[in-house]
């Protein structure tokens, strides 16, 4: 067993043990405060991360990554007010479970459903990645084509908006990616004469700008934390029977749910937890008592969300295909560091894989610890005012990207996007989609041009390789699904 | 009906009409063909995907009502105004200077803002800054400057 003969040792060093607790403390901070969330986190420790090894970069790294799943559904409980994306459907019955005075069981189920939905995703990780790798080995251009698309696919159908305009922001994503030299021919695209644009955009830059900054003006007024000091203890957490006995096959399901949404690009926790409520709902012998405080419905999309994030590791980590965002700045994390992400990576860096899923194991440890004994820290967290936050999250958005390589033009460009990323919020166009355009449409490009050059321009030599020809089919299953979506609420909008 | 206060009127309308400019810029890059893609191929396939897109999302908005909602004025200038007088002075005046402009502009942005609390948070967060990239990190950027 690897991950006991070279993981633990790996993550049990006092370095990494540390930045392991650094991360996932951060992680429920940031979590916890309304308007900024891991991927925001994420991006501006960057630049911290060059200063450490590669793999205590990538424990602390995602530490900060699921870290912020297990923080974000305090505030969905307490304050109606969602953490992070993925904790948003946690409002509909964690808010009033608050209102009933049933605050702590809420929080306590919450914690624990994060944890086994968490763990158990780890298992599904160390079963499921090594096994991709082998079948990656033998992937070429045609299969990652496929793939790519699949996941690109994937963020636009499966979204929370109207599938038409998620599939819109992919592609303008798509477009933004494509900025800078094209690396085959040497053409510059986009550039309009900025030097700082030969190389692309920085993925950080346009995190901070459509995430950050447009989160932050839309934030400003509306955020009012009347948080009056609810008092949460130990004790008034401890659940009842009744509402254990509930939560157990909601978290199962959830785990389910979550581990399977979590491998898939473009999708993630946020589709999980979703679907896990839609699911929850259905199967409920009482679907009249969601929305009203029922425990489930806080149980199986918490357990939901933190499986995703645990499993959402298994496409980065043995394709090199970021699933999400956070994932493409892991994986530019390692590329700072000289380490080529890929199917090769597990093989050649075990200590990093395993290492990592160890330090997964502490992690969740970890945050059931600093959730349950020490939540009245993050609760009292939740009366600062708001504008004394946002100022600094500003400051820190600005200092963070400009470190990135100190260059200020990168600065201006976040203030591009994040005013592009506030008409985007007035418009309902959502950001997530667009970034997994701009992240996986250049590799989808460059992927496109090779596996076509072998084929001499054919395209139907691309699905006759039976593992593409496979993806392929799932591709065109979910445009189907998409078109199909799309005439059905168009009926029901017209109805 | 055509209603021109309408989100995804505008929202159509402009994924339109930038795929138009992608569509148009991509010609000129050149778009070669199949086995040897020129670098306008997949931004040609991408133009035309979202002009496709924009001009459904445009047209089916004459089917329900999406008004478009307020624009939140104060915040969105105050915030602007804030980074860019960082990411124009920082060069100029040094660390401290444009974190404090940063801070005190953006803080503006609400309306519950206090001058004394701002001023504290302004200080604090600017030397924190310091403290933090400067010396911690060792960025190479001087707390104070008179550089123009």
């Amino acid at each position: 067993m690897d991950l006991f003969t070279v993981g633990f040792p790996t993550a049990l060093t006092l370095d990494n043990l540390f930045y392991c607790f650094a991360g996932v403390f951060l992680g429920t901070f940031v979590g916890v405060l309304p308007g900024i969330g891991g991927l925001t986190a994420v991006s501006l420790l960057l630049p911290l991360s060059f200063y450490l090894d590669p793999i205590t970069a990538l424990i602390f790294l995602a530490g900060i990554y699921y870290g912020a799943e297990y923080g974000g559904s305090t505030a969905s409980i307490l304050l109606n007010l969602p953490g992070t994306a993925s904790n948003a459907v946690t409002c509909i019955d964690g808010y009033p479970l608050t209102r009933q005075g049933r605050a702590g069981p809420a929080l306590f189920i919450t914690a624990i459903g994060s944890f086994i939905g968490g763990t158990l995703g780890i298992i599904v990780l160390i079963a499921l990645a090594p096994a991709l790798v082998s079948l990656a080995l033998s992937f070429g251009a045609a299969e990652y084509l496929a793939a790519l698309l699949l996941g690109l696919i994937a963020a636009g159908t499966i979204g929370r908006g109207r599938p038409i305009k998620s599939v819109a922001m992919v592609l303008v994503g798509v477009c933004l990616g494509l900025v800078g030299i094209d690396v085959n021919s040497g053409t510059r695209r986009f550039t309009f004469g900025f030097f700082d644009l030969f190389d692309g955009i920085p993925l950080v830059v346009i995190a901070m700008g459509l995430f950050g900054m447009a989160e932050v003006i839309a934030s400003i007024g509306t955020i009012k934390f009347v948080a009056e000091a609810r008092r949460i203890t130990l004790r008034s957490m401890i659940p009842s029977r009744q509402e254990l006995k509930d939560s157990v096959m909601p978290i199962l399901r959830g785990f389910g749910i979550g581990s399977f949404f979590g491998p898939l690009p473009g999708t993630g926790p946020t589709i999980s937890s979703f679907m896990a409520y839609a699911v929850e709902k259905r199967v409920s012998s009482n679907p009249e008592k969601f929305g009203k405080g029922a425990i489930e419905g806080v149980a199986g999309p918490e357990s939901a969300n933190n499986a995703a994030a645990q499993t959402s590791f298994v496409p980065t980590l043995a394709l090199g295909i970021p699933g999400s965002a956070t994932m493409a700045i892991l994986l530019g994390a390692l590329l700072i560091h000289g380490i080529q992400p890929g199917p090769r990576l597990i093989g050649q860096h075990p200590e990093l894989f395993w290492g990592l899923v160890a330090s997964f194991w502490i992690g969740n440890v970890l945050l059931l610890i600093l959730n349950i004994p020490l939540i009245g820290l993050w609760v009292k967290l939740l009366q600062i005012p708001y504008r004394l936050l946002y100022p600094i999250i500003l400051g820190m958005i600005c200092i963070g990207v400009y470190s990135l390589s100190n260059s200020v033009f990168d600065v201006w460009l976040v203030i591009v996007f994040g005013l592009i990323g506030y008409g985007m919020k007035l418009l309902d166009l959502e950001p997530a989609p667009l970034l997994i355009g701009f992240i996986l449409g250049p590799m989808i490009e460059a992927q496109f041009r090779r596996a076509l050059i072998l084929t001499g321009g054919d395209y139907l030599a691309l699905i006759q390789r039976p593992i593409a020809g496979i993806l392929f089919a799932c591709c065109g299953a979910l445009i189907l699904w998409l078109v199909y979506s799309m005439l059905r609420s168009r009926e029901r909008r017209v109805a | 009906m055509l209603q021109l206060n309408h989100k995804d009127l505008v929202g159509g309308v402009l994924i339109t009409l930038l795929g138009g400019f992608v569509g148009y810029s991509a010609v000129g890059l050149g778009i070669g063909d199949a086995s040897r893609m020129g670098p306008g191929y997949m931004l040609a396939i991408v133009a035309a995907g979202m002009i496709v897109l924009g001009i459904a999302m445009a047209v089916g908005s004459a089917r329900y009502q999406d008004p478009l909602p307020r624009i939140a004025w104060r915040p969105l200038i105050a915030v602007t105004a804030g980074m860019s007088a960082f990411a124009a002075l920082l060069g100029h005046l040094g660390l401290i200077p444009a974190v404090l402009l940063l801070i005190g502009l953006s803080a503006l942005g609400d309306r519950d803002a206090r001058p004394v609390s701002t001023l504290v948070l302004a200080v604090s967060v600017s030397v924190g800054m310091w403290v933090v990239f400067v010396y911690g990190l060792r960025s190479p950027l001087p707390a104070f400057a008179l550089d123009f």
